[in-house]
């Protein structure tokens, strides 16, 4: 890379910082001003109805809620800052621990379901793409707006009483980790995966299909069939090269959706993850945790745009120069 | 200089000319035929959401412990649920609950979003501000989000309808603002605003209607995505609260008998897949209409 090349690269690393970071704070004082329009007192919550007012008033100074609300917000975001995201309520653990504890699994969930409809989707969209208007393609229409219809919690309702049930093939509640065994860690996965990666197959396989069209109409592809290359070159090595754009935004952008339809998922198959964490806090009014998840969460989502974006600074050198140039 | 002058007859053929237009528009609509069987789809949901009641005389709430669980037969034509009541008149009841909470949130996000989105596209100082809060919003996935202010609010259909308003309007205020950005450059705005109009007149009057078209569009997805998001915090315990029935919290009554008592999963599960189905392609059937560089 040429020298003029790395000072824009970084300069558009910071001009991206720039518009992240308050993106971070903005969202912070969202969650944590929703989660304090809440009803009700912690203090009376945990220690229940029939607490004295003096030990009502201790709790309430030990959780720091006796000061007002920005120096609540303050002190909380300093210690987001250090990692310190407050204990929970109810589970009698740091909400740092409880999040770490139950992280993996929603991530490996998520992970694979996310290859999975990389996998399936890609070829599918590009297949669909080449013989556009034919049976092939509009079949993959209709499937993948069934698809995009199908939320995955009703997916793996769907799927448990045909496999698990009636077939019997595959178990339908509790999760095995990778270190247990592959094999079954895959079994237990496979159902929950499956239902995960519908609707982002489904998604990809638009996405994929319509770049597609439109980069295959284009001068230069036109050229290169006029050239006489190859058709497995020409889709290799330059349509999907182009088409990566739109299909990786795609990925990051639903990776938010991923993750939080992991969560549904994880309460029907019983899987010890972010999902049961959440829903369990809200049952329990457990703020710090809710709000600590949520947060965690919506970093993570953030972060992935923020790296997807720095990787289209490096893989197309135009990018880069878009803010130069004005 | 040759002045024109229009006869009543000439202003009669201008009327006669956008009725044409209008024609062809819906002839080109109903050229495409998946989007015409969504628009029938989604107008036969609205009916049954409407007019359902009509055709059952049971009443959702009507529990009978000895009828619990059992299959779909002549009497109950989908079977009965957990607490014996019965399932068919539950899940017209749920669809139309469920159609009222998406219909609610697209109609006031949509409203919202488009204030939003001129305000921000036409003042430059209201822009940073509210895109800035846009984003901060849309990074929190939406069930998240939805999840967080239902733990705040509390169980009712109003909240949920409230929750999901929260989440949606800034994906509608990105779209009309970018819009808004666009249509304020044209000379007709200029001249406007040079003949000394004010400011929401030109807004309102003016930019607004050309916005209209992808924020449309939006709002169909927006209406699919609502339902979706009811049912999924119905099912998580978070949504419409019983004995309401709404399509989602059916589903959470049929988690624990999932085993025994397949009815009580499919049929909600069947309308809330083929409503959203319906919406969807005809939403398509609407941005391919509108916007035919997009294919």
């Amino acid at each position: 890379m040429d020298k003029s090349g790395d000072d824009f690269m970084v300069k558009y690393i910071l001009k991206r910082l720039l518009s992240v970071i308050p993106t971070l704070f903005i969202l912070s004082i969202i969650i944590f001003g929703i989660i304090h329009l809440a009803p009700g007192d912690p203090a009376k919550i945990i220690l229940g109805p029939d607490a004295t007012d003096e030990a009502l008033a201790g709790l309430r100074a030990e959780l720091g809620l006796d000061k007002n609300i920005f120096q609540q917000y303050i002190s909380w975001l300093w210690g987001a800052f250090h990692g310190d995201l407050g204990q929970s309520y109810f589970r009698n653990q740091p909400v740092m621990t409880a999040i770490k504890q139950h992280l993996g699994p929603t991530l490996v969930l998520s992970c694979w379901a996310q290859l999975l409809a990389v996998v399936f989707a890609i070829p599918a969209g590009v297949i669909s793409a080449r013989k556009r208007g034919k049976s092939v393609d509009s079949t993959m229409i209709i499937l993948s707006m069934i698809g995009i219809s199908l939320p995955s919690f009703l997916l793996s309702l769907f799927l448990i009483i045909i496999f698990g049930i009636h077939l019997g093939w595959l178990p339908v509640a509790g999760y095995k980790a990778m270190q247990m065994g592959v094999g079954v860690h895959l079994k237990s996965i496979i159902l929950p995966v499956i239902s995960l990666a519908g609707l982002e197959t489904a998604l990809l396989i638009r996405m994929t299909r319509s770049s597609m069209i439109d980069i295959l109409h284009t001068d230069y592809i036109k050229t290169a069939y006029a050239k006489g290359m190859s058709e497995r070159t020409i889709i290799f090595k330059h349509a999907l090269r182009n088409a990566f754009n739109p299909i990786l935004t795609t990925i990051a952008q639903s990776f938010g959706s991923l993750i939080s339809g992991a969560a549904v998922i994880e309460t029907i198959f019983n899987i010890p993850g972010m999902g049961q964490l959440i829903v369990n806090a809200v049952l329990q009014r457990d703020y710090p945790l809710i709000v600590g998840i949520v947060l965690v969460i919506s970093t993570i989502y953030v972060a992935v745009n923020f790296i997807v974006d720095i990787l289209y600074g490096i893989v197309d050198p135009r990018i880069r120069t878009i803010g130069k140039s004005k | 200089m040759k002045t024109v002058e229009l006869t009543a007859n000439e202003l009669t053929v201008d009327k006669k000319g956008l009725w044409e237009y209008r024609k062809m528009v819906i002839r080109e609509f109903l050229k495409n035929r998946l989007a015409v069987l969504g628009f029938i789809i989604t107008s036969l949901m609205i009916v049954i959401a409407i007019f359902g009641p009509l055709f059952t005389s049971a009443s959702p709430y009507e529990m009978n412990a000895v009828q619990r669980l059992e299959a779909p037969s002549t009497v109950h034509v989908f079977g009965t649920d957990t607490l014996g009541r019965d399932l068919f008149t539950r899940v017209i009841y749920g669809l139309r609950v469920s159609m009222v909470v998406g219909f609610m949130t697209a109609l006031a996000s949509c409203i919202l979003g488009i204030v939003l989105g001129l305000l921000s596209g036409y003042f430059s100082f209201l822009d940073d501000v509210i895109m800035r809060i846009c984003d901060g919003l849309m990074a929190i996935p939406a069930i998240l989000m939805a999840i967080v202010m239902m733990a705040s609010l509390g169980p009712t259909i109003v909240d949920v309808i409230f929750s999901l308003v929260v989440v949606y309007t800034p994906r509608v205020a990105r779209i009309a603002r970018a819009m808004t950005l666009s249509v304020k450059e044209q000379t007709y705005i200029e001249a406007i605003q040079a003949l000394g109009a004010s400011w929401p007149r030109i807004l309102f009057f003016h930019i607004a209607p050309n916005i209209l078209s992808p924020v449309i569009v939006q709002t169909t997805y927006i209406f699919a995505s609502s339902i979706i998001i009811e049912a999924a915090l119905s099912f998580l315990g978070a949504g419409v609260p019983a004995p309401d029935p709404s399509l989602g919290n059916i589903l959470f009554d049929a988690k624990g008998v999932i085993f025994k008592s397949w009815w009580m999963t499919a049929f909600p599960g069947a309308f809330m897949m083929l409503t959203v189905f319906g919406v969807n392609i005809f939403g398509d059937g609407l941005r391919d209409l509108l916007d035919p560089l997009s294919n």
